[in-house]
Protein backbone atom coordinates (compact mmCIF):
# COMPACT_ATOMS: atom_id res chain seq x y z
CA UNK A 1 0.00 0.00 0.00
CA UNK A 2 1.19 3.49 -0.76
CA UNK A 3 1.07 5.74 2.30
CA UNK A 4 2.05 9.32 2.88
CA UNK A 5 3.94 9.94 6.10
CA UNK A 6 4.73 13.42 7.29
CA UNK A 7 7.83 12.95 9.42
CA UNK A 8 9.36 16.03 11.01
CA UNK A 9 7.41 18.14 8.50
CA UNK A 10 8.92 16.25 5.58
CA UNK A 11 6.59 14.26 3.32
CA UNK A 12 7.51 10.68 2.47
CA UNK A 13 5.54 8.48 0.10
CA UNK A 14 6.39 4.87 0.79
CA UNK A 15 5.06 1.47 -0.14
CA UNK A 16 4.33 -0.66 2.92
CA UNK A 17 2.84 -4.04 3.71
CA UNK A 18 -0.38 -3.73 5.78
CA UNK A 19 1.29 -5.44 8.74
CA UNK A 20 4.35 -3.17 8.74
CA UNK A 21 4.79 -1.23 11.95
CA UNK A 22 5.80 2.41 12.14
CA UNK A 23 9.08 1.51 13.82
CA UNK A 24 10.22 -0.40 10.74
CA UNK A 25 9.01 2.26 8.32
CA UNK A 26 10.75 5.08 10.19
CA UNK A 27 14.03 3.22 10.40
CA UNK A 28 13.71 2.33 6.72
CA UNK A 29 13.36 6.04 6.01
CA UNK A 30 16.54 6.74 7.93
CA UNK A 31 15.12 7.94 11.25
CA UNK A 32 17.51 5.82 13.24
CA UNK A 33 16.89 7.58 16.55
CA UNK A 34 13.82 5.36 16.77
CA UNK A 35 15.18 2.29 18.53
CA UNK A 36 14.01 -1.29 18.43
CA UNK A 37 13.65 -2.61 21.97
CA UNK A 38 11.30 -5.23 23.36
CA UNK A 39 8.77 -5.12 20.50
CA UNK A 40 6.09 -6.19 23.00
CA UNK A 41 4.90 -2.68 23.90
CA UNK A 42 6.71 -2.82 27.23
CA UNK A 43 9.91 -0.76 27.13
CA UNK A 44 9.12 2.57 25.46
CA UNK A 45 12.35 2.72 23.47
CA UNK A 46 10.51 3.25 20.21
CA UNK A 47 8.30 6.13 21.40
CA UNK A 48 7.56 8.80 18.83
CA UNK A 49 5.00 11.56 18.72
CA UNK A 50 2.06 11.14 16.33
CA UNK A 51 -0.30 14.10 16.06
CA UNK A 52 1.18 15.54 19.27
CA UNK A 53 0.58 12.38 21.28
CA UNK A 54 3.22 9.84 22.31
CA UNK A 55 2.79 6.38 20.80
CA UNK A 56 4.79 3.19 20.64
CA UNK A 57 5.98 2.93 17.05
CA UNK A 58 6.43 -0.83 17.49
CA UNK A 59 2.66 -1.16 18.05
CA UNK A 60 1.32 1.27 15.48
CA UNK A 61 0.61 0.05 11.97
CA UNK A 62 2.19 2.36 9.42
CA UNK A 63 -0.97 2.35 7.31
CA UNK A 64 -2.80 3.94 10.25
CA UNK A 65 -0.36 6.86 10.17
CA UNK A 66 -1.31 7.88 6.67
CA UNK A 67 -1.46 11.70 6.65
CA UNK A 68 -0.55 12.10 10.32
CA UNK A 69 2.21 14.34 11.68
CA UNK A 70 5.03 12.23 13.07
CA UNK A 71 7.83 13.68 15.16
CA UNK A 72 11.10 11.95 15.99
CA UNK A 73 14.16 13.33 17.76
CA UNK A 74 15.67 14.29 14.41
CA UNK A 75 12.91 16.89 14.09
CA UNK A 76 13.29 18.57 17.48
CA UNK A 77 17.04 18.74 17.92
CA UNK A 78 17.14 22.08 19.76
CA UNK A 79 14.47 21.12 22.29
CA UNK A 80 16.09 17.79 22.93
CA UNK A 81 19.54 19.33 23.44
CA UNK A 82 18.13 21.52 26.20
CA UNK A 83 16.48 18.55 27.89
CA UNK A 84 19.69 16.55 27.48
CA UNK A 85 21.62 19.25 29.35
CA UNK A 86 19.24 19.02 32.29
CA UNK A 87 19.75 15.26 32.41
CA UNK A 88 23.53 15.58 32.15
CA UNK A 89 23.65 18.12 34.97
CA UNK A 90 21.94 15.61 37.26
CA UNK A 91 24.38 12.87 36.31
CA UNK A 92 21.72 10.84 34.56
CA UNK A 93 24.31 9.02 32.48
CA UNK A 94 22.99 6.39 30.16
CA UNK A 95 24.38 4.21 27.43
CA UNK A 96 22.04 6.19 25.23
CA UNK A 97 20.02 3.39 23.70
CA UNK A 98 16.83 4.21 25.57
CA UNK A 99 17.37 7.99 25.56
CA UNK A 100 15.34 8.74 22.41
CA UNK A 101 12.26 7.01 23.81
CA UNK A 102 12.59 8.75 27.17
CA UNK A 103 13.18 12.17 25.63
CA UNK A 104 10.20 11.90 23.28
CA UNK A 105 7.95 10.90 26.18
CA UNK A 106 9.13 13.85 28.27
CA UNK A 107 8.57 16.26 25.38
CA UNK A 108 5.04 14.87 24.98
CA UNK A 109 4.44 15.11 28.73
CA UNK A 110 5.51 18.75 28.74
CA UNK A 111 2.78 19.50 26.21
CA UNK A 112 0.10 17.43 27.97
CA UNK A 113 0.60 18.10 31.69
CA UNK A 114 0.74 21.50 33.31
CA UNK A 115 3.01 21.73 36.36
CA UNK A 116 3.04 17.98 37.02
CA UNK A 117 3.95 16.67 40.47
CA UNK A 118 6.78 14.18 40.81
CA UNK A 119 4.17 11.42 41.21
CA UNK A 120 2.49 12.47 37.96
CA UNK A 121 5.87 12.53 36.20
CA UNK A 122 6.69 9.05 37.46
CA UNK A 123 3.31 7.75 36.38
CA UNK A 124 3.63 9.29 32.93
CA UNK A 125 7.06 7.71 32.49
CA UNK A 126 5.88 4.28 33.59
CA UNK A 127 6.95 1.71 31.04
CA UNK A 128 9.72 3.91 29.68
CA UNK A 129 12.55 1.68 30.77
CA UNK A 130 16.27 2.26 31.31
CA UNK A 131 18.47 -0.68 32.22
CA UNK A 132 21.58 1.39 33.06
CA UNK A 133 20.44 3.77 35.75
CA UNK A 134 18.16 3.88 38.74
CA UNK A 135 15.96 6.63 37.29
CA UNK A 136 16.58 9.07 40.16
CA UNK A 137 19.01 11.29 38.26
CA UNK A 138 16.68 11.37 35.28
CA UNK A 139 13.72 12.25 37.45
CA UNK A 140 15.59 15.16 39.04
CA UNK A 141 16.62 16.43 35.62
CA UNK A 142 13.15 16.04 34.15
CA UNK A 143 11.49 17.73 37.13
CA UNK A 144 13.80 20.74 36.79
CA UNK A 145 13.37 20.85 33.03
CA UNK A 146 9.57 20.87 33.31
CA UNK A 147 9.68 23.60 35.93
CA UNK A 148 12.20 25.86 34.23
CA UNK A 149 11.58 25.45 30.52
CA UNK A 150 8.22 26.92 29.65
CA UNK A 151 7.85 26.71 25.88
CA UNK B 1 4.25 -13.49 13.24
CA UNK B 2 1.45 -11.17 12.17
CA UNK B 3 0.37 -11.08 8.55
CA UNK B 4 -2.34 -8.84 7.15
CA UNK B 5 -3.30 -9.38 3.54
CA UNK B 6 -5.39 -6.24 3.17
CA UNK B 7 -6.06 -3.16 5.28
CA UNK B 8 -9.52 -1.62 4.93
CA UNK B 9 -11.21 1.44 6.43
CA UNK B 10 -14.98 1.06 5.99
CA UNK B 11 -17.13 4.17 6.03
CA UNK B 12 -20.15 2.67 7.79
CA UNK B 13 -20.86 0.07 10.47
CA UNK B 14 -22.90 -1.96 7.99
CA UNK B 15 -19.96 -2.08 5.58
CA UNK B 16 -17.59 -2.97 8.42
CA UNK B 17 -19.87 -5.80 9.59
CA UNK B 18 -20.30 -7.18 6.08
CA UNK B 19 -16.53 -7.21 5.65
CA UNK B 20 -16.11 -8.85 9.04
CA UNK B 21 -18.43 -11.77 8.35
CA UNK B 22 -17.38 -12.28 4.73
CA UNK B 23 -14.32 -14.30 5.74
CA UNK B 24 -13.48 -16.08 9.00
CA UNK B 25 -10.00 -14.54 8.89
CA UNK B 26 -11.25 -10.97 8.73
CA UNK B 27 -10.81 -9.09 12.00
CA UNK B 28 -11.50 -5.70 13.54
CA UNK B 29 -8.07 -4.25 14.29
CA UNK B 30 -8.69 -2.36 17.55
CA UNK B 31 -5.50 -0.78 18.81
CA UNK B 32 -3.28 -3.62 17.50
CA UNK B 33 -1.25 -3.49 20.69
CA UNK B 34 -1.63 -7.21 21.42
CA UNK B 35 -2.32 -8.32 17.88
CA UNK B 36 1.33 -7.95 17.02
CA UNK B 37 2.29 -10.48 19.70
CA UNK B 38 0.08 -13.09 18.04
CA UNK B 39 0.91 -15.55 15.34
CA UNK B 40 -1.98 -14.65 13.03
CA UNK B 41 -2.78 -14.53 9.37
CA UNK B 42 -5.44 -11.90 8.83
CA UNK B 43 -7.19 -11.70 5.50
CA UNK B 44 -8.71 -8.24 5.94
CA UNK B 45 -7.72 -6.01 8.84
CA UNK B 46 -10.69 -3.72 9.43
CA UNK B 47 -9.88 -0.32 10.92
CA UNK B 48 -12.86 1.57 12.40
CA UNK B 49 -11.10 4.92 12.42
CA UNK B 50 -13.51 6.53 9.93
CA UNK B 51 -16.64 5.61 11.91
CA UNK B 52 -16.46 8.33 14.57
CA UNK B 53 -16.40 5.84 17.42
CA UNK B 54 -13.82 7.83 19.34
CA UNK B 55 -15.88 9.70 21.94
CA UNK B 56 -16.86 10.00 25.58
CA UNK B 57 -20.18 11.71 26.07
CA UNK B 58 -22.94 11.73 28.65
CA UNK B 59 -26.60 12.46 29.17
CA UNK B 60 -28.72 12.28 32.29
CA UNK B 61 -28.76 8.48 32.42
CA UNK B 62 -25.57 7.22 30.84
CA UNK B 63 -21.94 7.85 30.01
CA UNK B 64 -21.20 6.60 26.48
CA UNK B 65 -17.70 5.52 25.48
CA UNK B 66 -17.15 4.78 21.79
CA UNK B 67 -15.44 1.50 20.92
CA UNK B 68 -12.56 3.25 19.16
CA UNK B 69 -11.75 5.47 22.15
CA UNK B 70 -8.20 5.20 23.42
CA UNK B 71 -7.59 4.07 26.98
CA UNK B 72 -5.68 7.28 27.59
CA UNK B 73 -8.70 9.41 26.65
CA UNK B 74 -10.78 7.57 29.26
CA UNK B 75 -8.02 7.91 31.83
CA UNK B 76 -7.86 11.69 31.49
CA UNK B 77 -11.61 12.21 31.08
CA UNK B 78 -12.93 15.01 33.27
CA UNK B 79 -16.17 13.11 34.03
CA UNK B 80 -15.83 12.52 37.77
CA UNK B 81 -17.77 9.22 37.72
CA UNK B 82 -15.02 7.76 35.49
CA UNK B 83 -12.21 8.69 37.88
CA UNK B 84 -11.73 5.23 39.43
CA UNK B 85 -12.07 3.60 36.00
CA UNK B 86 -9.28 5.95 34.87
CA UNK B 87 -7.19 4.95 37.89
CA UNK B 88 -7.62 1.29 36.98
CA UNK B 89 -6.68 1.96 33.38
CA UNK B 90 -3.58 3.88 34.44
CA UNK B 91 -2.09 0.57 35.64
CA UNK B 92 -1.86 -0.66 32.05
CA UNK B 93 1.71 -0.22 30.79
CA UNK B 94 2.64 3.37 29.87
CA UNK B 95 0.96 6.42 28.39
CA UNK B 96 2.13 5.70 24.80
CA UNK B 97 0.60 2.23 25.02
CA UNK B 98 -2.68 3.51 26.44
CA UNK B 99 -2.76 6.13 23.69
CA UNK B 100 -2.73 3.32 21.11
CA UNK B 101 -4.94 0.71 22.82
CA UNK B 102 -8.69 0.98 22.27
CA UNK B 103 -11.42 0.21 24.80
CA UNK B 104 -13.36 -1.78 22.19
CA UNK B 105 -10.45 -4.12 21.51
CA UNK B 106 -9.76 -4.53 25.19
CA UNK B 107 -13.33 -5.35 26.19
CA UNK B 108 -14.47 -7.33 23.14
CA UNK B 109 -11.45 -9.64 23.41
CA UNK B 110 -12.46 -10.49 27.02
CA UNK B 111 -8.85 -10.70 28.11
CA UNK B 112 -8.53 -12.53 31.41
CA UNK B 113 -5.84 -10.10 32.52
CA UNK B 114 -8.04 -7.09 31.80
CA UNK B 115 -7.96 -4.29 34.37
CA UNK B 116 -11.01 -2.76 32.71
CA UNK B 117 -13.60 -5.55 32.69
CA UNK B 118 -13.77 -5.99 36.50
CA UNK B 119 -14.49 -2.27 36.84
CA UNK B 120 -17.14 -2.32 34.12
CA UNK B 121 -18.84 -5.23 35.92
CA UNK B 122 -19.22 -3.31 39.17
CA UNK B 123 -20.37 -0.27 37.20
CA UNK B 124 -23.07 -2.50 35.62
CA UNK B 125 -21.98 -1.37 32.18
CA UNK B 126 -23.84 -2.29 29.03
CA UNK B 127 -22.15 -3.30 25.80
CA UNK B 128 -23.66 -2.07 22.56
CA UNK B 129 -22.85 -4.50 19.77
CA UNK B 130 -23.78 -3.96 16.14
CA UNK B 131 -25.48 -7.33 15.64
CA UNK B 132 -26.32 -8.53 19.16
CA UNK B 133 -27.63 -5.16 20.35
CA UNK B 134 -27.25 -3.83 23.88
CA UNK B 135 -26.23 -6.45 26.45
CA UNK B 136 -25.48 -6.25 30.15
CA UNK B 137 -21.77 -6.86 30.55
CA UNK B 138 -22.43 -10.06 32.52
CA UNK B 139 -24.41 -11.48 29.58
CA UNK B 140 -21.81 -10.28 27.10
CA UNK B 141 -19.05 -12.08 28.98
CA UNK B 142 -21.00 -15.34 28.80
CA UNK B 143 -21.26 -15.26 25.00
CA UNK B 144 -19.04 -17.54 22.97
CA UNK B 145 -16.47 -15.91 20.66
CA UNK B 146 -18.35 -14.32 17.78
CA UNK B 147 -18.11 -11.92 14.89
CA UNK B 148 -19.54 -8.57 15.91
CA UNK B 149 -18.53 -4.96 16.36
CA UNK B 150 -18.42 -3.23 19.72
CA UNK B 151 -19.98 0.15 19.01
CA UNK B 152 -19.93 1.64 22.49
CA UNK B 153 -19.91 0.97 26.20
CA UNK B 154 -22.72 2.51 28.22
CA UNK B 155 -22.15 3.20 31.87
CA UNK B 156 -25.36 3.89 33.77
CA UNK B 157 -25.07 6.87 36.09
CA UNK B 158 -25.98 5.58 39.51
CA UNK B 159 -25.60 6.95 42.96
CA UNK B 160 -22.88 4.50 43.84
CA UNK B 161 -19.27 4.39 44.91
CA UNK B 162 -16.84 1.95 43.36
CA UNK B 163 -13.23 0.98 43.80
CA UNK B 164 -10.61 -1.14 42.12
CA UNK B 165 -7.69 -3.08 43.59
CA UNK B 166 -5.02 -5.22 41.98
CA UNK B 167 -1.80 -7.10 42.63
CA UNK B 168 1.07 -7.04 40.13
CA UNK B 169 4.67 -8.13 40.31
CA UNK B 170 5.76 -4.78 38.91
CA UNK B 171 3.82 -1.67 38.15
CA UNK B 172 3.58 -2.24 34.41
CA UNK B 173 3.10 -6.00 34.40
CA UNK B 174 -0.19 -7.82 33.88
CA UNK B 175 -2.18 -8.16 37.11
CA UNK B 176 -1.80 -11.38 39.06
CA UNK B 177 -5.24 -10.70 40.43
CA UNK B 178 -7.64 -7.78 40.34
CA UNK B 179 -10.99 -6.97 41.88
CA UNK B 180 -13.61 -4.27 41.94
CA UNK B 181 -16.45 -3.46 44.32
CA UNK B 182 -19.33 -1.05 44.11
CA UNK B 183 -21.98 -0.09 46.61
CA UNK B 184 -25.20 1.82 46.37
CA UNK B 185 -28.23 2.03 48.58
CA UNK B 186 -29.53 -1.40 47.60
CA UNK B 187 -26.72 -3.30 46.01
CA UNK B 188 -23.17 -4.47 46.68
CA UNK B 189 -21.30 -5.89 43.70
CA UNK B 190 -17.93 -7.64 43.64
CA UNK B 191 -15.88 -8.63 40.61
CA UNK B 192 -12.70 -10.66 40.48
CA UNK B 193 -10.45 -10.72 37.42
CA UNK B 194 -7.12 -12.24 36.33
CA UNK B 195 -8.15 -15.47 38.08
CA UNK B 196 -6.50 -15.83 35.43
CA UNK B 197 -9.73 -16.33 33.49
CA UNK B 198 -12.05 -13.54 32.47
CA UNK B 199 -13.53 -11.58 35.37
CA UNK B 200 -16.50 -12.93 37.36
CA UNK B 201 -19.14 -10.74 38.95
CA UNK B 202 -21.16 -11.29 42.12
CA UNK B 203 -24.26 -9.16 42.43
CA UNK B 204 -26.56 -8.53 45.35
CA UNK B 205 -23.99 -9.38 47.98
CA UNK B 206 -25.33 -9.14 51.49
CA UNK B 207 -24.47 -5.90 53.23
CA UNK B 208 -23.48 -8.14 56.15
CA UNK B 209 -20.24 -8.84 54.34
CA UNK B 210 -19.06 -5.43 55.48
CA UNK B 211 -19.07 -6.64 59.08
CA UNK B 212 -19.03 -10.41 58.78
CA UNK B 213 -15.82 -11.70 57.22
CA UNK B 214 -16.95 -15.34 57.21
CA UNK B 215 -19.15 -14.37 54.27
CA UNK B 216 -15.97 -13.60 52.32
CA UNK B 217 -14.99 -17.26 52.57
CA UNK B 218 -18.38 -18.22 51.13
CA UNK B 219 -17.74 -16.02 48.10
CA UNK B 220 -14.20 -17.30 47.70
CA UNK B 221 -15.64 -20.79 47.44
CA UNK B 222 -17.60 -19.72 44.40
CA UNK B 223 -14.67 -18.19 42.53
CA UNK B 224 -12.71 -20.42 40.19
CA UNK B 225 -8.98 -19.72 40.45
CA UNK B 226 -6.29 -21.35 38.36
CA UNK B 227 -2.51 -21.35 38.14
CA UNK B 228 -0.41 -19.87 35.38
CA UNK B 229 3.08 -18.48 34.88
CA UNK B 230 2.34 -15.52 37.16
CA UNK B 231 0.87 -17.16 40.23
CA UNK B 232 -0.58 -20.36 41.63
CA UNK B 233 -4.24 -21.00 42.25
CA UNK B 234 -3.60 -21.12 46.03
CA UNK B 235 -1.73 -17.81 46.03
CA UNK B 236 -4.51 -16.12 44.07
CA UNK B 237 -7.11 -17.38 46.51
CA UNK B 238 -5.19 -16.05 49.52
CA UNK B 239 -4.54 -12.72 47.83
CA UNK B 240 -8.18 -12.44 46.84
CA UNK B 241 -9.07 -12.27 50.53
CA UNK B 242 -6.68 -9.33 50.85
CA UNK B 243 -8.18 -7.49 47.88
CA UNK B 244 -11.73 -8.05 49.11
CA UNK B 245 -10.71 -6.83 52.57
CA UNK B 246 -9.26 -3.66 51.06
CA UNK B 247 -12.37 -3.08 48.98
CA UNK B 248 -14.68 -3.68 51.92
CA UNK B 249 -12.77 -1.06 53.90
CA UNK B 250 -13.19 1.39 51.04
CA UNK B 251 -16.89 0.86 50.43
CA UNK B 252 -17.65 0.28 54.09
CA UNK B 253 -17.32 3.90 55.03
CA UNK B 254 -20.38 5.81 56.10
CA UNK B 255 -21.75 7.27 52.93
CA UNK B 256 -24.67 9.59 52.47
CA UNK B 257 -26.70 8.11 49.63
CA UNK B 258 -29.08 10.99 49.46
Amino acid sequence: MLVELVVNKKIHKIDVEPQEFLLDSLRRLGYLSVKRGCETSSCGLCNVIVDEKPVLSCSMLTVRCNNTMITTIEGIQEEVLILGEYLAKEGADQCGFCSPGLLMTVIAMKKELKNPTIEEIEKYLNSTLCRCTGYKGQLRGIEKYLKEVTC
Amino acid sequence: MLEIKEYVTPSSLEEAYKLLISNRNNYILGGCAFLKCCNMKINKGIDLKNLDLNYIKEDEKYIYIGGDTSLRDIEISTISYLKELGNGISNILGVPFRRTARIGGSVFSKYGFSDIIPILIVLEAEINLYKHGVLAIDDFLLLNPMKDILIEIRIPKKNKIYFYENIRKSSTDFPILCAGMSRDENNLILSVGARPGVAMGFKNLKEDILNNRSLVDEILGEIKFSSNIRATKEYRKEMCKVLIERLIKKVGINYDWK
